[in-house]
């Protein structure tokens, strides 16, 4: 392990560590945290529940968005559920299943540590949760329900409809409004941080922009704890919210926190295809669908080309011409496998000419089979067994509707095409990303004192994160965990006093914030900051996507650079600095995801295996599967930023030492 | 599709704000409202024109960012759905469409069709929560069994506040 | 914010006293309505007798008197969240598109509740006032003849043109404002809402067709 990483893992058997962690964490007294202030950027569900608890603490908090609300955060946008080891079904689940569960699902790149803590608290998250009236689906008896998710055997999975990251950020958020209104929070929105303010190699404080009046403020504490999400908006579309960036956290990264993973991105099997150039968005159909609906594509590729060009209807396409590619190559799960390994097969078909919309880039999700079996079932149980074909289609189709009514819904929205009738077109996209901060266990990046919290570190997905797991991660940092453990760095500052704002730190935080939003304006050149964005997003989805070669990857970090250097040279952004400009705002944004982006190149680059979201190509068996190299490559990449340059950053490893959880390859054959 | 755009334009709080009219070419139908104001701020920028400023986050009709008075309806002539799941196919070639910013004291205009709606965020502080904190020894979540139509019924009440 | 202005002042607490009182003079209605129908279906002196009961059997006193200030509760309030709600919105809309969004009857209800208040005042002028300060003659059974004043009036037409307009906009007020009254005191439920719905608008049409059958009877029939 590299001399700059301390994973500070205490010792002991695992299902001992954080109890007694906890028990010798020094502690600051309630008049002492009084007189610390606590940073806390973004308000999701790891920002806004760490802020409200760290204020019902004592400390004094300040709380920074950039949506007009803390309640935007792409927290909302979750569907499918949260885990928690709550056995409440009885079907043998446990701490430690879900923690195996987990450590697998991430393809053995994560911290046992980490990952078993996150199991312990998941139980406190539920109760939490509904103390705080965050309504759950029950059954008819009053209690509690439970659904079971992709890849685990147990059903452990809280719902609320297809809503749950909007009913459990609502109860953060009340949570954290109750602090405000109480003045132990300040809230800043549509403020979005631009710097870390780093003094004698403490975190101490940020540089923000007032997104309404353009005006660059300091801000000072005693610590900062970054809650600002992930950056899988590097890919230009994908299920992320219009504004996530990586910005925070790529500041954070400049001045000396390092950056983990960044090539683990996660790419969902099940999404609405792009419609066309202008589209700005991928939207997600969730992963429940699979379990009805049989994905296939044209066997041939004249059927492919007719269905392309709108000569031949897919309906009409008989059986035998039809290639259920998954059940093919995965007899054993399926439709059901992993998303990696769904997404994967989709692309590959795609690739080789098989795509079914106009794009060419789409596979078709059926629910025929599923409508006329329903059907079939329905009309014995009715005892109608002289029920014509369509007799049993519309039974079945009512039992489709009944569970996925509101799915089935938004899908006709969007694309205008009835999928009762007409097989559904999806195609993977760009979901969630595994990397992130590199923090230690008790969630502190390389920088004292800068904590990071949720999708933004990197810690417990290893990489490939489990359906229903990002909730649960994210309430765990900011109700369970860092309540804690930032009194392992704030027990030291008790006597340190108000942090001022005109130390020379802040001066030169801001002087540099300023110049670079005037180099935007100043560039006077003739290209739209979102062509760039389109651009650099087309680099990264062909070659950092869902296949990467050594080729391809060398290729990008060229392309990269070469955007760059013509983005502040050429980009084109009107306005003023001092007056509400998202043009600018996003100018900024797109300016650290082609920095990130050449990083994410690099630690492809760097990474000569395949494991979970990222594939290398040379690195597969015979029949295209994920090849891992334990041997050589079971460790983190924490990446320092030196030389002043993405590219020229230094790896770090930090290895993974697995006492708890055997080492096996993953097979769905 | 070809449409002609009336929209408000307000440079801040303070500026008086007009409408101005604006032609957009080539729309296809499948597009969302919001990404035929993309077209349009494109087109805009490249005639060195300030781009309309909006409210806009997830695109997925769930974080309730995006407002705006499509035709002198909130969020446009659909039912049921955000302006971001608003599909070009409800509007007809040659239409000519009003948009504006959400009129009400409470909402001052921020910017062109953007307004703040802090507002809101002080009705949740005026009492909007349960006085609960956060505590890793609260009873079981399913000591106190809810009706299961109370439950779902909750759902929606949320999905209202999310949205607003 | 409700605690701080009391039981009246929040429009909260405002919307809770229309719908309370608006409930209360529905009931009103009824009774009102029960008389009137001793001109079409009883004698002259059967109305005056039962004219003569509301004005003087001391419960019925009591009552009218909450009456009356329901009516002016009602009214006020309503007049009270109408100016609230233009004053929340200072600047208009360019195009305001109201249909979309409620029926004409809900945009409109401060319109037709004024104009049914001024109906109020003027059909409060014409018997009210004439039966309690007015110098009536007396019918065969010694009490005072409200039956042929009310008929009088009936037979001018623009009286009855009047009347029949004004049960119009009444109509129109109970459309909406018979179940708005249970969406505002929070009795809503899925099944029994639309039921709510149903038997308002069809009270806010019998009733008011009902009364404003009654004078164009008394105008086209020659023997009242």
């Amino acid at each position: 392990m590299s001399s700059k990483l301390n994973s500070r893992i205490p010792e002991g058997p695992i299902s001992e560590k954080w109890t007694k962690h906890k028990g010798t964490i020094p502690l600051v007294s309630p008049a002492n945290k009084r007189r610390i202030d606590v940073i806390v950027v973004g308000t999701g569900l790891a920002g806004s529940s760490a802020a409200a608890s760290l204020a019902e603490l004592g400390y004094n908090v300040k709380a920074f968005c950039f949506q007009d609300s803390p309640r935007r955060a792409h927290s909302i946008a979750a569907q499918g559920g949260i885990n928690a080891a709550k056995n409440y079904q009885n079907d043998g689940d446990s701490v430690f299943r879900l923690f195996y569960d987990t450590v697998k699902g991430g393809d053995y790149r994560s911290r046992e540590a980490n990952v078993h803590r996150l199991a312990e608290v998941s139980a406190s998250i539920i109760d939490q949760c509904v103390a705080q009236g965050v309504p759950f689906a029950r059954d008819y008896g009053g209690l509690l329900d439970n659904r079971s998710f992709g890849g685990v055997q147990v059903s452990r999975t809280f719902y609320a409809k297809g809503q749950t990251g909007q009913q459990l950020l609502l109860g953060a958020y009340s949570a954290l409004e109750r602090q405000v209104a109480k003045g132990r929070v300040k809230m800043y929105a549509r403020h979005e941080m631009v710097d870390l303010v780093v003094v004698d190699g403490k975190a101490r404080g940020i540089i923000a922009r007032n997104l309404v009046t353009g005006e660059l403020e300091r801000h000072s504490a005693h610590a900062v704890i970054l809650a600002s999400g992930g950056y899988g908006n590097v890919f230009y579309l994908s299920t992320n919210a219009m504004g996530s960036n990586v910005t925070a956290a790529w500041k954070a990264h400049k001045k000396g926190a390092f950056f983990a993973n960044p090539c683990f991105t996660q790419i969902h099997p099940t999404c609405i295809p792009v419609s066309g150039e202008s589209q700005s968005k991928l939207t997600l159909m969730s992963e429940s669908l699979r379990n009805d609906g049989r994905i296939w594509v044209p066997a041939s590729l004249e059927d492919a080309k007719a269905i392309r060009e709108g000569r031949l209807k897919p309906t009409d396409l008989p059986e035998e011409k039809r290639d259920y590619y998954l059940e093919r190559r995965y007899p054993a799960f399926g439709n059901l496998v992993p998303r990696d390994v769904a997404s994967r097969a989709a692309k590959e078909r795609c690739d080789a000419g098989y795509g079914v919309n106009k794009t060419g880039e789409a596979v078709y999700l059926d629910f025929s089979a599923a409508i006329m079996r329903y059907g079939q079932e329905q009309a014995n149980l009715k005892g109608m067994h002289q029920a014509s074909e369509a007799e049993i289609r519309a039974l079945g189709t009512k039992v489709v509707e009944s569970k996925y009514g509101n799915l089935f819904q938004m899908y006709e929205k969007i694309t205008d095409e009835n999928p009762y009738v007409t097989p559904m077109k999806i195609y993977p996209a760009v979901h969630y990303t595994m990397g992130g901060l590199w923090v230690d266990y008790n969630l502190m990046s390389t920088v004292p004192g800068l904590f990071v919290a949720g999708e933004a570190n990197f810690s417990d997905h290893g990489a490939n994160r489990l359906g229903a797991s990002a909730l649960m991660q994210g309430l765990a940092d900011g109700y369970f965990v860092l309540p804690y453990t930032v009194g392992t760095f704030l027990a030291d500052d008790i006597r340190t006093g108000s942090i001022s704002t005109d130390l020379p730190e802040f001066a030169e935080a801001e002087a540099a914030a300023k110049a670079r939003f005037e180099g935007f304006l100043k560039a006077k050149g003739s290209t739209p900051v979102e062509v760039f964005h389109r651009r650099l997003g087309k680099i990264v989805w062909d070659k950092i996507g869902m296949a990467r070669n050594e080729a391809g990857l060398k290729q990008a970090i060229e392309e990269i650079r070469a955007l760059r250097e013509e983005f502040y040279r050429d980009v084109k952004v009107l306005g003023g600095m001092y007056e509400m400009n998202p043009e600018l705002d996003k100018a900024n944004r797109v300016a650290d995801f082609m920095e990130l982006a050449e990083l994410m190149a690099l630690d492809a680059l760097t990474r000569n295996e395949s494991c979970g979201g990222h594939f290398r190509e040379e690195y597969q068996s015979e029949d295209g599967e994920a090849l891992r190299q334990d041997e050589e490559f079971a460790f983190v990449s924490a990446w320092e930023f030196t030389d002043n340059d993405p590219g020229k950053a230094t790896l770090h490893k930090e290895d993974l030492v697995f006492d708890n959880v055997k080492l096996v390859t993953r097979s769905y054959k | 599709m070809n449409l002609t755009l009336k929209i408000w334009r307000q440079k801040n709080a303070q500026d008086q704000g007009s409408f101005a009219t604006y032609a957009v070419r080539d729309i296809s139908p499948d597009m969302s409202f919001l990404e035929m104001m993309d077209v349009l701020n494109e087109q805009l920028i490249a005639q060195g024109v300030e781009p309309v400023v909006f409210d806009h986050d997830c695109r997925e009709g769930i974080c309730g960012m995006c407002s705006m008075f499509i035709n002198g309806e909130a969020h446009g002539p659909d039912r049921g759905v955000t302006t971001c799941q608003l599909h070009m196919r409800k509007f007809k070639d040659g239409d000519t469409i009003t948009v504006e910013p959400w009129r009400a004291k409470a909402f001052p205009v921020v910017r062109d069709l953007m307004v703040d709606r802090s507002a809101f965020d002080r009705v949740i502080q005026a009492g909007g929560y349960i006085s609960v904190n956060t505590m890793g020894n609260l009873p079981d979540a399913n000591a106190t069994p809810i009706e299961k139509h109370d439950a779902d019924a909750a759902f929606d009440a949320a999905t209202c506040i999310g949205c607003r | 914010m409700a605690s701080q202005r009391g039981l009246f002042g929040s429009s909260l607490a405002r919307k809770y006293w229309m719908a309370l009182t608006g409930l209360f003079l529905i009931t009103f209605l009824v009774v009102h309505l029960l008389g009137n129908l001793a001109i079409v279906f009883g004698t002259g002196e059967d109305f005056n007798a039962y004219a003569a009961f509301m004005t003087s059997f001391p419960p019925i006193k009591i009552v009218s008197y909450l009456l009356y200030a329901s009516i002016v509760l009602h009214a006020a309030d309503g007049i009270a969240l109408a100016r609230q709600n233009r004053a929340a919105r200072p600047v208009a809309y360019g195009t305001y598109h109201g249909a979309a969004n409620a029926g004409w009857a809900s945009r409109n209800m401060a319109l037709l509740g004024i104009f049914t208040l001024l109906f109020i005042l003027v059909h409060m002028k014409s018997f009210w006032y004439e039966m309690h300060f007015g110098s009536l003659g007396l019918d065969a059974n010694g009490n005072k003849d409200l039956f042929t004043l009310t008929t009088a009036a009936f037979e001018q037409v623009w009286y009855t043109a009047f009347y029949v307009v004004a049960m119009l906009a009444l109509g129109f007020h109970l459309w909406h404002g018979f179940q708005s009254a249970f969406q505002t005191m929070g009795w809503t439920h899925p099944t029994y809402t639309p039921i709510v719905q149903f038997v308002g608008r069809a009270f806010a049409v019998a009733v008011c067709g009902a009364f404003a059958l009654i004078p164009l009877y008394v105008l086209i029939s020659p023997n009242v």
